[in-house]
């Protein structure tokens, strides 16, 4: 009796003292810290096919845009066009997203307080475009496109704000 | 009996529609609030329609009297800290085509920094001596002596200002600008349709439009930038010795008018079918050979200066006082 009493309060002491946590037969961590490790190693290395595969990427368009405009000075497309083509490219992207911007926010685009400056500013740049096709080196021309570009934006812009308060009268 | 009834009910209606306007008009609220401000208050002004007259004064207090909009739910007048909120409040929603916007009068101390807004609402703002910041949509702004970072745009209200002093922005779309006998350390204005006429003494400049025209009254300037697509530009002025001018224009002419030597190296591009007109010195201009576009490139003076003109079609033109 008293064995099993002694008994019985040893067992209750020990799982007071969390003695009987069952144990694993070995030590799992290092089994844990190997995977992790192994899996950070596996995604190290796939990060690094992804930046070996962008950088090539890169060095070919660079490449071929070199090639390009070395094998085509003062041709169809010399440098001064292929980077008016880039900034007319970028300056319609931003207007694009402009406009997509303010349609997702409930605004048709239809707003006609501007409307005719902005048409004329669009024919501003395809004519100044033009001109700078033969007229490369006029860095005057380059700022005044650089300007109509902004002009266009911050009209559009302002379009959408006015509209926006004009509502609320 | 039953015509004693019609008499009556004619009676009422004719009452009715007589007291209608008046009701409409009786609805304007009228206020006259004061607060005690620091000398350094910031004030933010909100007026949806209706005429507002803020004025800078000697005094340590606010107050602000008239009437509110007759659609106005009552009006925000309250100090936190250094902030000063005014604020005609509307309701959320509404059709406000009534003819009784707010007519108030604020006064403020002197160095008081001003945030207005409106939409349709008129502005007067005078005697400030710190930064003033204006944004109206359709209403006119008129600013009077005023002295600090100045920013004051209207949509398509004319902006009239007088003796502007410090860094001044002003800005309209459709709406005109004239500003009279300015002064400080740089002026800027930006016009779309709107004309701009501008007489300053300010020596950094900058203006710029799509179609309205531009008219300036300079004196010493020492940075002059002039942008414009078919809107004409003049300017008259005197160019400091190491003074710049830039003007770029798609088909407006832009005529400079100079008063007394100038010193610089000037340079002047038409590419499409404008002409240069030099009567500054006996420098000729060359003609492109197949008759289209014409340049000018010479030294004035010591040439320490820069001059920079393009058009594509406008015509340059380049005269002395």
């Amino acid at each position: 009796m008293t064995t099993a009493n002694e008994k019985l309060a040893r067992l209750i002491s020990e799982a007071a003292d969390g003695k009987d946590t069952p144990q694993p037969g070995h030590d799992l961590w290092r089994g844990i810290e190997h995977s992790i490790s192994r899996s950070g190693r596996r995604r190290g290395r796939w990060l690094n096919w992804a930046w070996a595969s962008a950088a090539c990427a890169v060095l070919a368009v660079g490449l071929v845009t070199f090639n390009s405009m070395q094998s085509s000075p003062g041709t169809a497309t010399p440098q001064s066009e292929l980077l008016l083509t880039v900034l007319n490219q970028q300056h319609e992207q931003q207007r694009q997203m402009l406009l997509s911007h303010y349609q997702t926010v409930g605004w048709d685009g239809k707003s006609g307080y501007v409307q005719q400056e902005l048409e004329q500013i669009r024919a501003s740049i395809h004519e100044v475009s033009e001109q700078l096709i033969e007229e490369p080196n006029n860095r005057q021309l380059w700022q005044l496109l650089q300007w109509l570009y902004s002009k266009e934006l911050e009209l559009l812009e302002s379009q959408f704000k006015v509209n926006e308060q004009l509502q609320q009268v | 009996m039953k015509k004693l009834m019609n008499l009556l009910f004619s009676v009422s209606v004719a009452a009715v529609l007589y007291a209608a306007p008046t009701a409409a008009f009786a609805a304007q609220e009228s206020v006259d609030k004061r607060l005690d401000v620091p000398a350094n208050v910031v004030v933010t002004i909100e007026n949806m329609r209706g005429e507002v007259e803020i004025i800078g004064t000697e005094e340590t207090y606010a107050q602000v009297r008239g009437k509110l909009d007759e659609y106005a739910t009552g009006m925000t007048f309250e100090l936190a800290d250094n902030n000063l909120t005014i604020r005609v409040e509307m309701p959320a929603r509404g059709n406000f085509s009534g003819n009784h916007g707010s007519e108030l009068e604020i006064h403020l101390p002197s160095s008081a920094e001003l945030n207005i807004s409106g939409v349709s609402s008129d502005f007067v703002v005078r005697d400030f001596s710190s930064d003033v910041q204006l944004n109206t949509v359709s209403g006119d702004i008129h600013a009077h002596s005023l002295r600090g970072k100045l920013n004051l745009t209207s949509v398509s209200g004319d902006i009239q200002s007088e003796k502007l002093t410090g860094r001044v922005t002003l800005k309209s779309v459709s709406g005109d600008i004239d500003d009279r006998d300015g002064a400080g350390s740089n002026a800027s204005y930006s016009s779309t349709s709107g004309d701009i006429d501008v007489r300053t003494s300010v020596s950094d400049i900058s203006a710029e439009s799509v179609s309205g025209d531009v008219m300036l009254d300079l004196q010493s300037v020492s940075n002059l930038r002039l942008k414009s697509v078919s809107g004409d530009v003049k300017a008259t002025l005197a160019l400091t010795r190491n003074g710049r001018i830039s003007a770029n224009s798609v088909s407006g002419d832009v005529e400079l008018l100079f008063s007394g030597a100038v010193d610089a190296n000037l340079e002047a591009n038409v590419s499409g079918g404008g002409s240069i007109v030099n009567d500054v010195n006996d420098a000729r201009v060359e003609e492109s050979k197949w008759g289209v576009g014409a340049n000018l490139e010479t030294r004035l003076g010591s040439g320490s200066g820069t001059i920079e003109l393009t058009t594509m079609s406008g015509d340059i033109i380049l005269r002395k006082k």
